[in-house]
């Protein structure tokens, strides 16, 4: 089962019970975060984005599955890991998005026989690719910098 | 049954729908036609709709997405009011966030361009003219002439065209106070495509975008070598009107050039609030000039509808916005490159198009409007397979341009793709979906009978290949 670290028992069994009001929050929890973000605050955007990414996989995990909401889970994971990245936790922005590629490959699995709806998950899933990819990149470099200055030093 | 629960229903049709009804293979499209028998949608696949339906439901989400715009660019005009009297940081953070907000719903609009819509064809005392000779190019032009406007770089990525410094005006609008004494709408309009050049643009969205922004000139100032992921770095000096603190960027002129600053950003919104207003009124549900026509335009304004959603797939988007940016890696060939706000216009065009589809749209405050889409009028008269590979098509654009709206929000945004160079895969990506859903948009233009005009006649790029 599934942990959640951003919203409670209660949070989910609201958004259960209610996933199309629960939609419309992630999307004005995303607003908020995103101007957090362009403002270069990402520890401050982190809850927000972790509380829309939760409300989000909980509605995709109910087979509730739409284009607009992949998409929204996707972008969500993608802005979160890299607040992770930005403030030192590396680990869990590269868990984070291990964690939903594998839901968006099972996606892809499942809709084998559908070459339109493939295409529209292998989008997905080579964003998050790419993503892994710059973060690690990122990581790589902020060490070498690191080192470099510690031999300065 | 509450509304809640139809919404919920809707929601688990749609979504079963799509994973058993997305298929290449025939067969699976037979699900699709049981929803004709269904009741209003809310048990079947699909819901009867007439050709009528499709065109009203179109005429009037063309009308909230307008009236969206007027809406927020009149708020946007009013926090430029209380940032001009007080031009603190803040006042000019929240000025900087009306433009964005302002553009949000303006984006999902272009979609009513290329249709002889009123966008194209509205004058200025609210009659039809041709087809050209509406607001667009006041409205949302680009490049624009920035020199004509307030000071610049002399040159941008090596680009120096028409409206760089040295090819300006004596002395920009707002630093001749000599030829233009005063700022206002009259003044401005009069400098519009200055010298018969049509790049000469002096409002608009752009030109807002350019007094909020500045030019995007990268942190050392240079205009040249590698971009960051900053817009423009006008300072908010440059709206002080205290004695001895207004600038010029780094130069320290004197206060009436500021004052004349935020003068000019309030006559553009003026011209962009009239212009709008025009257009909106066009469209007012059975009032409008355009409306009401469009409505009884039978197959014609069907044709238009799709027609338009091609053009604006093939050629402005994948073309002009973005296979022309990647080739030449020219911020002047970005759309919103003062403010690097590109990858908002690029997923709200897409979305536009996106919306005329399934004849949806989101208010700015957040009431969802559905009407009769084209979607169920192809399962109706039985292109049920090609409305599933259409939608799917669509449904690809908006996840490629996600990517490129993502990485924008994570620090990469357009101008710094576009430096990667012709096969930059991220946009590769949107213009090959594009090209992808422009050849379902031709088809679906057959199977339902009617005749448009060439989809692919408004960029001469090589693109899709």
């Amino acid at each position: 089962m599934t942990q959640y670290k951003y919203i409670c028992l209660n949070h989910k069994l609201w958004v259960d019970a209610h996933p199309q009001e629960a939609f419309s929050s992630v999307q004005q929890i995303t607003k908020l975060a995103e101007h957090l973000l362009q403002e270069n605050q990402p520890s401050k955007a982190i809850p927000f984005l972790g509380s829309a990414f939760e409300i989000a996989e909980i509605i995709f995990d109910k087979r509730l599955e739409s284009p607009q909401l992949t998409t929204s889970l996707t972008s969500l994971a993608i802005m979160l890991a890299h607040a992770y990245a930005s403030t030192g936790q590396v680990d869990a922005a590269n868990a984070l998005l291990q964690h939903l590629d594998s839901k968006i490959k099972c996606a892809i699995n499942c809709a084998l026989r559908y070459a339109t709806k493939v295409v529209f998950f292998e989008h997905c899933s080579r964003a998050i690719t790419e993503a892994s990819g710059e973060i690690t990149l990122t990581a790589a470099m902020s060490a070498v910098n690191i080192n470099k200055s510690l031999h300065i030093h | 049954m509450n509304k809640s629960s139809i919404t919920l229903a809707l929601l688990l049709t749609f979504s079963l729908t799509a994973c058993v009804d997305d298929g290449d293979d025939g067969l699976q499209g037979v699900a699709g036609a049981d929803g004709v028998s269904g009741t209003n949608g809310t048990d079947g696949v699909s819901r009867f709709v007439t050709r009528t339906d499709v065109i009203t439901s179109n005429a009037n989400i063309a009308y909230a997405a307008y009236a969206d715009s007027l809406i927020s660019a009149k708020n946007m005009r009013d926090v430029f009011t209380t940032f001009i009297a007080t031009p603190s940081q803040a006042n000019f953070s929240s000025a900087k966030q009306a433009w964005l907000a302002a553009r949000e719903p303006y984006g999902q609009t272009e979609v009513y361009r290329f249709r002889e819509g009123p966008i194209d064809t509205v004058l200025a005392d609210g009659t039809l003219g041709e087809d050209g000779d509406g607001p667009e190019g006041r409205i949302n032009a680009w490049p624009l002439g920035e020199a004509i406007i307030d000071y610049v770089a002399v040159e941008v990525d090596g680009d120096s065209g028409p409206e760089s410094a040295a090819n300006a005006l004596s002395g920009n609008v707002i630093a001749n106070t000599a030829d233009y004494p005063n700022i206002n709408a009259t003044t401005i309009l009069s400098v519009i495509e200055f010298g018969e050049d049509e790049r000469n643009v002096t409002t608009g969205y752009h030109a807002v975008e350019f007094l909020l922004w500045g030019q995007d000139l990268n942190q050392d100032s240079s205009g040249s070598g590698d971009r960051d992921s900053s817009g423009g770095q006008r300072p908010v000096t440059d709206f002080a009107v205290t004695m001895g603190q207004c600038t010029s960027g780094e130069v320290a002129v004197t206060a009436d050039i500021c004052t004349r600053r935020g003068d000019y950003l309030l006559a553009a919104t003026d011209v962009l609030i009239a212009d709008l207003t025009t257009i909106v009124k066009a469209w007012e549900p059975n009032a409008g000039i355009h409306y009401t026509a469009f409505v009884a335009g039978g197959d014609e304004s069907l044709a238009k509808i799709l027609e338009a959603m091609g053009r604006l797939s093939y050629g402005e988007l994948a073309g002009e916005r973005i296979n022309i940016a990647l080739k030449t890696d020219s911020q002047e060939d970005e759309h919103s490159c003062f403010s690097d706000n590109t990858h908002r216009d690029l997923f709200l065009n897409a979305k536009g198009v996106q919306n005329t589809f399934n004849a949806n749209y989101t208010r700015i405050d957040g009431e969802q409007i559905e009407g009769a889409s084209i979607y169920d009028l192809m399962v109706i008269e039985g292109a049920h397979e090609l409305a599933n590979s259409l939608r799917a098509s669509l449904e690809a654009t908006m996840a490629a341009a996600a990517v490129i709206d993502t990485k924008a929000k994570t620090g990469t945004p357009f101008d710094i793709l576009i430096q990667e160079g012709i096969d930059q895969p991220n946009l590769v990506a949107v213009i090959n979906t594009l090209v992808t859903q422009t050849d379902y948009i031709e088809q679906a233009i057959v199977a339902l009978g009617i005749t448009a005009n060439d989809l692919r006649q408004d960029t001469d790029e090589d693109i899709g290949g």
